[in-house]
Order: C-alpha cells, then sequence, then structure tokens
C-alpha cells in the first residue's frame, strides 16, 4: 500500500507491513467530502489520510483551491491534534484511494508499537513543518512583489 | 521551575518522570548575555531549544527595517520546524536578557527513535501540536480578513499596521 511512498521509506519494512494492516484502504468517487471546513474537530469521523491513488482539492470558503493532494500527500492531521475547527474542505477531485487511521487506531500503536508510533509522530510533524513552510513562502511572496493582486489571490488561497 | 519542570510543562502530563529526564539529559545547555544571538536568519537550523531562564526577542530584519515578532519567555520552544527537518532559519533570536536554553539538535533523533521511542513521541506529539497550531493561525489570520472584504491581516489595533501583523502571524506563537 505504502511502497514506493517516500515519506513512508523510513519505516523498516515489518513496521510499514504493521501499518498496513492498521490503516483501512477505501475507495471514494469523484466529489466525496472527507473533511468540511468549520466543522468542529474531534468528532468520531476524524481521521489522518493518505491518499494512495487520484486527486484530492483542498478548498476555503468561495471554492479557492488552496492545494490538490495526490499520491503520498496526508491531510487530517491539523483536526486530529487540535482543537480548532477544521480549517478547509477536503473534496475528492477525482475517484480516490485513500488509507485511512482513526484515532482508536492512533492509541493501539501509541500503546503497543511505541517505536512505529514515534517514527509515526515524526512523519506527521514533518509533513506540518512542510505545509506550514509552503504556506509562509506564498504569503512573503506576494508581500515581497508588492502586487495587491497577488496579495489578494495569496490570502484566498491560504 | 528547573529544566524538568520545563520539559514536563511542553510535553505533557502523560509523559514519567523516567520519560522527562532522557529528554532533559540529552539536551546541552546554552547561555548568553544580553544583546547576544541564539539564532541568526538565513543560517541553517538544525535544533531545538527550551528557553528556561531569561527573556528573548525574535525579529526579522532588511532593508534598513527591523521588524519585531514577539517576546519569548521561558518555557517556549524555538526551532522545533528545524529539529524536524532542519533548514535556513526564517528569523533571528537575541536575548533581551541573560538567558538559558536547552539545546536538542536533529542529529540525536535517530538514536532517540531507536532507544526510547516513548519519550520521543511524547515530544514529536508536543511539536506536532504546536507546528499545527500555527498553521491554522497563520491561515486564519489571513483568511479572515478576506472574507470581510478588508486584506489587513493580524490584530487591526496592533501597532505597525497590517505588514507587521502578518508576519506576527507567520513566525509568531509565542507570545
Amino acid at each position: 500500500m505504502f511502497l514506493g511512498i517516500e515519506s513512508f521509506s523510513d519505516f523498516p519494512k515489518a513496521e510499514r507491513e504493521l501499518l498496513e494492516d492498521v490503516f483501512v484502504r477505501e475507495r471514494f468517487p469523484r466529489g466525496h467530502v472527507f473533511v468540511r471546513e468549520g466543522d468542529l474537530a474531534r468528532s468520531s469521523r476524524d481521521a489522518i489520510c493518505v491518499v494512495l491513488e487520484g486527486e484530492v482539492a483542498v478548498t476555503r470558503a468561495g471554492g479557492a483551491v488552496r492545494a490538490v493532494l495526490v499520491r503520498g500527500d496526508l491531510f487530517g492531521i491539523v483536526s486530529m491534534c487540535t482543537e480548532h475547527p477544521r480549517s478547509a474542505t477536503c473534496t475528492a477531485a477525482t475517484d480516490v484511494t485513500v488509507a485511512h487511521l482513526d484515532k482508536p487506531a492512533i492509541t493501539y500503536l501509541r500503546s503497543e508499537h511505541t517505536a512505529l508510533a514515534a517514527r509515526f509522530e515524526l512523519l506527521l510533524a514533518r509533513q506540518l513543518v512542510r505545509d506550514l513552510r509552503a504556506l509562509t513562502r506564498v504569503l512573503c511572496d506576494a508581500v515581497e512583489s508588492g502586487d495587491s493582486g497577488a496579495l489578494m489571490t495569496a490570502f484566498r488561497a491560504v | 521551575m528547573n529544566e524538568l519542570d520545563w520539559m514536563r510543562e511542553k510535553v505533557g502530563r502523560q509523559a514519567t518522570d523516567s520519560e522527562v529526564r532522557y529528554l532533559v539529559s540529552l539536551m546541552e545547555r546554552v547561555e548568553g548575555d544580553a544583546g547576544s544571538k541564539l539564532v541568526s536568519r538565513g543560517t541553517w537550523g538544525d535544533s531545538l531549544y527550551l528557553l528556561v531562564d531569561g527573556r528573548l526577542r525574535a525579529f526579522v530584519s532588511g532593508a534598513g527595517r527591523r521588524l519585531e515578532l514577539g517576546t519569548i519567555q521561558p518555557g517556549n520552544w524555538i526551532g522545533e520546524m528545524h529539529f524536524v527537518d532542519p533548514g535556513p532559519s526564517s528569523a533571528s533570536v537575541e536575548a533581551e536578557t541573560p538567558f538559558v536554553a536547552l539545546r536538542l539538535r536533529n542529529e540525536l533523533l535517530d538514536t532517540m527513535l531507536r532507544d526510547n521511542p516513548t519519550a520521543t513521541s511524547q515530544l514529536l506529539r508536543s511539536i506536532v501540536r504546536q507546528v499545527a497550531d500555527r498553521l491554522v493561525r497563520t491561515g486564519a489570520g489571513a483568511v479572515e480578513r478576506v472574507g470581510e472584504g478588508d486584506f489587513r491581516v493580524g490584530d487591526p489595533d496592533e501597532p505597525g499596521g497590517w505588514l507587521e501583523g502578518l508576519f506576527r502571524w507567520m513566525f509568531g506563537g509565542w507570545r
């Protein structure tokens, strides 16, 4: 399931196989909404998802596309880790296959497979750092350009 | 509060005494006088710091201008992004007063994952929470104003105007 996905390449083979056992692979039709902006976090539907096939569009109010997620990209981390309402809507832009991991499964990993859980926390941290760096880069570029149109576009997209 | 107390506060009550002691044991003590620089913008960053005494100030400067991003008090992480993914520093940090911080280098991460995954997991969860919170606040700070048809970012009452507010949203999180 995760073979060839760079972010999972640090996991030893045995751990990757275990992850493939606890993640649930599921296919969703185009238009399926995984996460809706403004919904309260910490709901029973909270899950960390990995895109395996297809594309997932991340949008903000007004429909501006913030990002298009492809194979290997993760989403759902922020809702799982903070009390903030969901900050964007994630919709299947094509037919999509994702692997998802819900809270009980994460709790199981933390209690029974501590080494794997620690490596998984590192993977989540690195994804969030990449997201935050990308966001600040967009805003900095827009500010430095001095172009109010670019700034407006950047604000709508983040 | 001592170093163990600050670490316990950061990683949360679920961490055991031995896990907290393990994390602190890996960290080297860094001290500096008022005016000394802990982090310089643009230089390679690979370390996490926990400020345990004193007060620091984060800022960005350029084109003859210096933009203050905030004051860092004891109990705050600095460089948490570099610890999990080393890279150039986006802001500078210097001491307002004499300070003491604990430094944890990225090069220890593999050893930590092997030797004490539970303690390492507690530390990483703390970092995930902090970065996730910054990510949400940065995006929200930018978008809220657009919703109102107003492109100012950050607290409109904040001195310095919308540009400084924007940078505080992007790099802040210490206050």
